[in-house]
């Protein structure tokens, strides 16, 4: 019998594993932060832009943000890694689903967005 | 500082007594947040859903690399769950507490009922899944040795899964589980496994909503996540070692008052 490498459990393991750590780093390096300054609550800034500049200020709770952003996305990037890799098997059809449930998860994440500037503004 | 402590050692508990139990932890989470910490129950669902994210990713890795998650039927699973999900995370913050409540009261029931019959009966083993082979699934460990069928049915359970989610906060393992096992066929070991693979998918499709809306705090969110990835990466080591009958028998009695108490809130709480 033919025993290939098995990309598909390689790429989806890595992503998953890589996604996981660095995001509790993020989110551990903001806790330590904010334990030492005060804490890590307080406003985020609700736009990328915002957010960004509140982290190249070290600001504890941005950070922290950041990594629970970077925890919330890393099954997306899971998503894609498995197209990818089923793309490269040629097996069409989980490229198609991998691409279904990606999309409705973009399309959850637009939603959300929507309905939180509408909520919040 | 003190309540940064205070939320980090409840994250802990609840990742190693999820570990240890085979759950996500977010049952545990939830009722923590909510009742012993006093945060509003969007909050402690929001948290419970960045956890639970914490907790499946990291055992998924695992569980892909060594061939025992089938990510093909997780796969297909997920179209369902996500739906659900996001259905069920945008709901949550139109709902009221009470009613939020209630419906977690009755998933501790149900999981009480899961979890007891497990527990304190005898073992069965349904077989389900041991002799189907599937002639199409290629080479390789991520293609198990069985046939799925009853893929509508369990495409409509799996947006039910998801929903449940999204709206309470929880992996729902105890829904998944059965439904991979029971209604399409896998291996019980598999079921688990894969159902663990999901879990991450769709406590991400919830909790975009929480996310977005602002429900979570990073100050809250933030010793919560790190206690309940020490506490499952450390239950994971030592789960071997433990005798996980009264274990269980611990949890069930846990799970039981919590739900109670969830009931009461519904019952009598502030609409």
């Amino acid at each position: 019998m033919k025993q290939r490498p098995d990309e598909l459990g390689r790429w989806v393991s890595s992503v998953l594993a890589w996604g996981t750590l660095v995001a509790i780093v993020t989110v551990a390096i903001g806790v330590v932060l904010g334990l030492a300054g005060g804490g890590a609550g307080g406003p985020v800034g609700r736009d990328g832009g915002g957010l960004l500049a509140q982290i190249a200020a070290g600001k504890p709770a941005s950070i922290v943000s950041f990594g629970l952003l970077l925890l919330a996305l890393t099954p997306l990037a899971q998503l894609v890694a498995a197209a990818v890799a089923f793309g490269r098997r040629g097996e069409r059809r989980y490229v198609m689903i991998s691409s279904v449930v990606l999309a409705l998860l973009l399309l959850g994440i637009a939603t959300a967005t929507v309905l939180s500037s509408g909520v919040g503004g | 500082m003190g309540i940064d402590l205070l939320l980090a050692a409840s994250g802990l508990a609840a990742g190693l007594f999820g570990a240890l139990l085979g759950l996500g932890g977010g049952i545990l989470i939830v009722p923590l947040l909510n009742l012993a910490f006093g945060y509003p129950l969007t909050t402690a669902v929001g948290v419970s859903l960045i956890c639970v994210i914490a907790t499946s990713t990291g055992a998924a890795a695992h569980n892909v690399r060594t061939g025992r998650a089938d990510v093909r039927l997780g796969l297909l699973l997920e179209g369902g769950t996500v739906i659900g999900a996001v259905v069920g995370g945008i709901l949550a913050g139109l709902v009221s507490e009470r009613l939020l409540a209630g419906l977690f009261a009755l998933l501790m029931g149900y999981t009480a009922i899961s979890m007891g019959r497990r527990t304190l009966l005898p073992q069965t083993d349904t077989g389900a899944g041991r002799e189907a082979v599937d002639p199409s699934a290629p080479d390789g460990p991520t293609a198990p040795a069985y046939r799925s069928h009853r893929r509508p049915l369990a495409l409509a359970g799996a947006f039910f899964a998801g929903n449940v989610s999204g709206l309470l906060g929880v992996g729902g393992g105890v829904v998944k589980v059965p439904l991979v096992h029971l209604v399409m066929g896998a291996p019980l070991h598999v079921a688990v496994a894969t159902s663990n693979f999901i879990i991450g998918v769709t406590a991400a499709a919830g909790a975009y909503a929480y996310l977005f809306r602002g429900d979570i705090d990073p100050g809250v969110a933030g010793p919560v996540v790190l206690g309940v990835a020490a506490g499952a990466f450390l239950g994971a080591r030592v789960g071997a070692r433990l005798h996980a009958r009264w274990l269980a028998v611990l949890f069930l009695l846990v799970v039981i008052y919590v739900g109670v108490q969830m009931a009461l809130r519904a019952l009598g709480g502030p609409a």
